[in-house]
């Protein structure tokens, strides 16, 4: 059984194609087989509704007179690229404002221009003599531009890895907020409503593939930045008319203490052209598997816990090394769904019709890591090796000795065995001596203890120190023997900050 | 029944809420209390049975006393149902339903607002109450 595009866009004009979304699809090839189920259905179609990072939109606002050459924009305070031609600008969806920070930025302007409001535009330009104006101030709406063009460096991800915490203090991320001690764990994509694990190898995806995006027409141009399909990390590059947009689709957002970005709304229709085609849009939850993360751990390589299926992850809960995690999704299945489903009805209704991509997505692309020419500095290259330890069963005087004889102000508290159990600041000692009594260091000292290790980049040490207000981190191998210290003033000398 | 309570500052002073408890024997829950040294809010759930006799005593003692109908407010054209609201909620007073849409059950929810903050597409807003 071999069908055409051509041949299902024909049953499409004359309204007898068969059309079904992708969940329905994994369903119908379990109960009839992909053979047969090639022959009933003609297009699938997919859908995710998530945030995406890599958004963006290229405007054009038409000359003013006299002209201006657009250098610095500011499009509701959100700045905007203008270092292409004079009234081009390219405005990306994680650019906060100026003036309201992360609570609004490029995905709110692209959200509110596609919803019909107003926007402001301020831009500056060191003046020429073809373009004299150096400032202008005006407001547009989106019928005001000559183009609107979503273009969307990298949307569609194929599959995302699961984010979880193992640490002991609450994170916020881009991946939403994520609890000490593995209390949660968050993901996204759609699963089996995913475009891209419908056609995993683009038998019928490619640059020139018409889509659904942010609910009018859009194009597949290329594969999107990161493409990595051998990882079965596929991305899609694409455009799109924002006049023809609907904002029911697409959504300006803020994650918390990360910032802003955009919902994008993309659905790819799959046209059935023959039995393995089916057969892959026959993909189930189940059979998506993925990768669960520690972001506790704020390398690039973080750790991989365990692996887990989209069926798992919808499911509510995860088992990963024995501890049941629950699950919470980040992208919007209602909404996956509701783009797959009007994208199905568009296609019955003869609105939409299916195209011939120009060229298949690449298979072989893979992602590499930042080729960094400077080395990082490691807590090991300023740590302070000589560190001054109290023992837990010191008293009041024999610790403030210590500290005063190593002219420290914060002594990491160790075991018999060396091993570190708690700090102790002067100001600890303090508040003892202020109350008039008597104590032990294992008494009062503070029990959870940060820590850094020898090969930890000292940008994360300062972030550890600065997000927690502490002023010291002791060092510790593996064991957690303390081997050394470092502190906030150590950083500001190296790094120059705080 | 929720309300919200806003104390005055001579109010403050007293143990108004074991007064009122142990003249009116009501089951009174305290959800979130946030009481300073001259100002202070509460949100606390009275059994319906008893709602007038407790509310009348606290507007006697001059305290502001709104019935919160719909503690948190949801903006349906913002909201994408995305369920991070679920995530957050200490007390699950957000689900998600078989379709995947997102509900909110306004009796468990004690306005304590993280959902507030931690909505990507700001559709939740803490409602001020109403009377």
């Amino acid at each position: 059984m071999r069908k055409t595009i051509d041949e299902i866009n024909e049953r499409i004009r004359d309204g007898s194609v068969s059309v079904v979304t992708a969940d329905r699809m994994s369903e119908i090839v379990e109960e009839i087989g992909a053979e047969k189920a090639a022959k009933e259905v003609d297009v699938v179609t997919t859908g995710t509704f998530g945030a995406m990072c890599s958004s963006g939109a290229f405007l054009n606002f038409g000359h003013s007179d006299p002209p201006i050459k657009m250098v610095d924009v500011w499009l509701n305070d959100v700045r905007a690229y203008g270092g292409i031609a004079a009234v081009d600008v390219f405005i990306g969806a994680t650019e906060r404002s100026r003036s309201r920070g992360e609570a609004y930025g490029g995905g709110h302007v692209i959200e509110d221009l596609v919803a019909g409001r107003e926007i402001e535009v301020y831009a500056r330009s060191p003046g020429t003599d073809c373009y004299p104006q150096r400032e202008i101030e005006t407001r547009v709406r989106i019928d005001d531009l000559n183009q609107a063009i979503m273009l969307n460096p990298r949307n569609a991800y194929q599959r995302y890895a699961v984010a979880t915490n193992s640490t002991e203090r609450m994170m916020e991320t881009y991946m939403g907020s994520l609890f000490p001690h593995f209390q949660n764990a968050t993901y996204s994509g759609s699963g089996e409503l995913s475009p891209i694990c419908n056609d995993p190898n683009f038998e019928t995806i490619g640059i020139g593939t018409r889509i659904f995006l942010c609910g009018g027409e859009g194009y597949i141009i290329g594969e999107g930045t990161q493409h990595n399909p051998k990882s079965r990390f596929s991305t899609l590059m694409v455009k799109g008319d924002m006049k023809q947009m609907d904002p029911a689709f697409l959504r300006g957002a803020t994650f918390r203490r990360y910032g802003t970005t955009l919902y994008v709304g993309l659905g790819v229709p799959i046209p059935i052209l023959n039995e393995k085609i089916a057969a892959n849009t026959g993909v189930k939850d189940e059979d998506i598997i993925t990768e669960v993360l520690d972001y506790g751990v704020p390398r690039r390589d973080r750790p991989v816990l365990g692996t887990v299926s989209y069926r798992e992850l919808k499911s509510g809960e995860i088992e990963i090394q024995g501890r049941v995690i629950k699950t919470y999704p980040l992208s919007s299945h209602y909404m996956a769904k509701k783009v797959a489903e009007t994208l199905a009805t568009w296609i019955k209704k003869g609105e939409f019709f299916l195209t011939e991509p120009v060229k298949p997505l690449p298979l072989d692309t893979i992602q590499k890591p930042m080729r960094e020419t400077k080395r990082h500095p490691l807590v090991m290259d300023v740590m302070v090796h000589e560190v001054v330890t109290v023992r837990e069963d010191y008293n009041i005087q024999q610790v403030a000795k210590v500290m005063v004889d190593g002219q420290i102000t914060h002594a990491p508290v160790v075991s018999r065995e060396n091993k570190l159990v708690g700090i102790l600041t002067a100001w600890d000692i303090a508040k003892v001596v202020a109350q008039g009594r008597e104590a032990r260091a294992g008494e009062i000292m503070t029990r959870k203890v940060l820590t850094t290790q020898l090969d930890e980049p000292v940008e994360v040490a300062a972030r550890k120190i600065e997000k927690y207000n502490i002023s010291a981190l002791p060092v510790v191998d593996s064991e957690n023997h303390v081997i050394g210290i470092i502190t906030g003033d150590m950083i500001s000398r190296l790094i120059g900050r705080k | 029944m929720k309300v919200r309570l806003v104390y005055t500052p001579s109010a403050i002073q007293e143990p108004l809420i074991a007064e009122i408890i142990l003249a009116t024997r009501a089951k009174i829950n305290i959800n979130r209390a946030d009481i300073g040294a001259v100002s202070g809010e509460m949100i606390i759930d009275i059994p319906e049975d008893k709602y007038n006799q407790v509310v009348r005593m606290f507007r006697d003692k001059g305290l502001k006393v709104s019935l919160l109908h719909r503690p948190i407010v949801r903006d349906d054209n913002r909201c994408v149902m995305c369920g991070i609201c679920t995530s957050i909620c200490p007390i699950g007073a957000f689900k998600i339903e078989k379709d995947w849409s997102v509900t909110f059950e306004p009796e468990k929810c004690i306005q304590c607002g993280v959902c507030v903050s931690a909505c990507p597409t700001s559709a939740l807003e803490l409602s001020e109450g109403e009377i």
